[in-house]
């Protein structure tokens, strides 16, 4: 069994994902929109999974961001889920997916201003006392900026440190924005608050055209990806649960262990010292 | 609210060119790539209604079929976080509006009512689990316990029995569809009128097999006591091996 990397559980796995001699993953991560108040073989591949893992959950429909008022029912039943499966870790998206009271089912970018960030954390807030925990919050990657009035940097940090949740740091998304936005991305990760970092994600990409990177999940992961994760987790002074995030195009068990196997080797040695000491 | 309406709006704008293509002014934005958001939002909801509707796909020509997609994705508010919910909004916008592919197509509703309820039953949350422990075999005392995971449709088109493209106003009249989950699976059957009232007589009478038997022998004239008990005996047996029936209180 690996100690720090989990994978997100996909319906498209089949029953390969069953031989756990393949993976061996340390946690394994489901989306609560797709697995809450079902039933029949879903609910028994959930289950099965529960008893044998632990289990995060990354959310997608929560739309901390938006102007419309928060979905309390849809937050009841999260709640539920998270108590249902013994789930400490809950993560969600820093955007929104709900509009003018329709869901769109997609992560679009929350204008960089002021006044969003005093909304996002007051929602935020609200949200971690109705669940009554922390959740983590993840910068998205977003090819757009909207309106903005100041820097993305300026936006994460004020939203995390002002509302006291964690932070998701999907490293692949910083490398994608870095790019898509021309900016530094180790000197975007070294001015985060590195210390609100509760959970990292790792995923592929795809490089669209010359000056566009499109956020995927259905490539493997590349080497300056990589090597910006080997930069990012030696920054960390704790350990924390790496997720690899695989969503199309999967390939056989053998190439995701491998993925794996090799974030594991970097966490490992970035933090041998934890427990040696 | 602590977002002021400026950002709101803009907000708004995004979402609204993400849902109908239209352009709406929005501030600051990298123009070549808005149209990114609008590509990936129609298709995660364009290839979750295939899945979903698969038949209806291929009976709607591809351009029938974007035209109500993008209508759809546009004028649809989407309540469900949960996007394999959705399917079913789309039943409904299709139901209660005026859209013309209805009438090219008059067993459409009949079509996705039974791709929609597969995909419910399949999805649906467990209802059989406060059952104790049930006969297999029964006798004229037993008294019958159905399976809960099911849908009884009436449906003026046998879009379950024939191809939905060899469809014509010639099959309407009316079927009785039943679908229930058993082992994970789904399971379909056709339905006489007479057997629709046998198990809704099952479903509404806390009754024993001898008791029903009586009943129906009662209301069935015509129809001799003695091949209608043997007949209504292998209906009993059947629909217990296919799951519909999970067992027997002796
Ligand atoms: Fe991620």
């Amino acid at each position: 069994m690996k100690q720090f990397v989990g994978i997100g559980y996909r319906k498209d796995f089949g029953e390969d994902f069953f031989q756990s001699e393949i993976l061996q993953p340390a946690f394994i991560e489901f989306a609560p929109e797709n697995w809450m108040n079902i039933g029949g073989y879903w609910k028994k591949v959930l289950k099965r999974l529960a008893d044998n893992y632990s289990i995060t959950a990354h959310g997608l429909s929560l739309s901390i961001g938006s102007p419309d008022e928060l979905d309390w029912e849809f937050l009841k039943n999260i709640k539920q889920f998270l108590s249902d499966y013994d789930i400490s870790v809950y993560s969600e998206h820093l955007s929104y997916s709900k509009c003018d009271n329709a869901h769109l089912f997609d992560l679009l970018p929350i204008p960089f201003r002021y006044d969003a960030v005093n909304h996002v954390v007051d929602r935020i807030k609200r949200v971690q006392d109705f669940l009554e925990r922390k959740m983590a919050i993840e910068i998205v990657s977003y090819y757009t900026p909207v309106a903005a009035e100041m820097s993305e940097i300026e936006f994460i940090n004020s939203i995390v440190l002002q509302s006291g949740c964690d932070l998701l740091l999907d490293v692949n998304n910083v490398y994608v924005n870095a790019f898509n936005h021309n900016y530094d991305a180790k000197e975007f990760i070294s001015q985060l608050p590195l210390r609100n970092v509760s959970y990292i994600h790792m995923a592929g990409h795809e490089k669209v055209s010359e000056d566009l990177i499109i956020d995927t999940h259905g490539q493997a992961i590349i080497d300056p990806v990589y090597e910006l994760f080997d930069f990012t987790i030696n920054k960390l002074e704790t350990p924390v649960p790496v997720l690899l995030e695989r969503d199309f195009n999967i390939p056989e068990m053998e190439e995701l262990a491998s993925e794996m196997n090799k974030l594991e080797q970097i966490c490992s040695k970035a933090w041998s010292h934890v427990y040696a000491s | 609210m602590l977002l002021n309406s400026y950002t709101e709006m803009q907000q708004s704008n995004f979402a609204t060119f993400c849902k109908t293509n239209i352009v709406q002014p929005i501030d600051g934005i990298t123009e070549n790539r808005i149209d990114r958001y609008r590509s990936l939002i129609r298709g995660a909801i364009v290839d979750n209604l295939e899945s979903a509707y698969p038949i209806t796909e291929s009976l709607l020509t591809e351009e029938e079929w974007d035209l109500l997609a993008d209508d759809f994705i546009a004028n649809c508010k989407i309540q469900s976080p949960q996007i394999w919910k959705m399917p079913y909004e789309f039943y409904r916008f299709v139901d209660e509006n005026d859209i013309y592919v209805k009438t090219k197509y008059p067993h459409l509703m009949d079509l996705l009512l039974f791709e929609w309820k597969e995909i419910e039953l399949y999805m649906m949350e467990d209802k059989n689990d406060a059952v104790g422990n049930l006969s297999n075999t029964f006798n004229s005392e037993s008294k019958i316990v159905i399976n809960q995971e099911f849908e009884l449709l009436q449906l003026s088109f046998p879009v379950h029995l024939k191809p939905s493209t060899q469809m014509s106003k010639q099959d309407e009249g009316a079927y009785y569809l039943l679908m229930f989950r058993s082992e994970d699976k789904i399971r379909f059957f056709d339905l006489s009128l007479f057997y629709v009232k046998v198990l809704s007589d099952i479903l509404q009478n806390d009754l024993t097999v001898s008791q029903l038997t009586e009943k129906l022998i009662k209301e069935c004239a015509g129809e001799s006591s003695e091949l209608f008990k043997e007949n209504f005996l292998r209906f009993l047996t059947a629909m217990h091996s296919k799951g519909f029936i999970l067992g027997f209180i002796n």
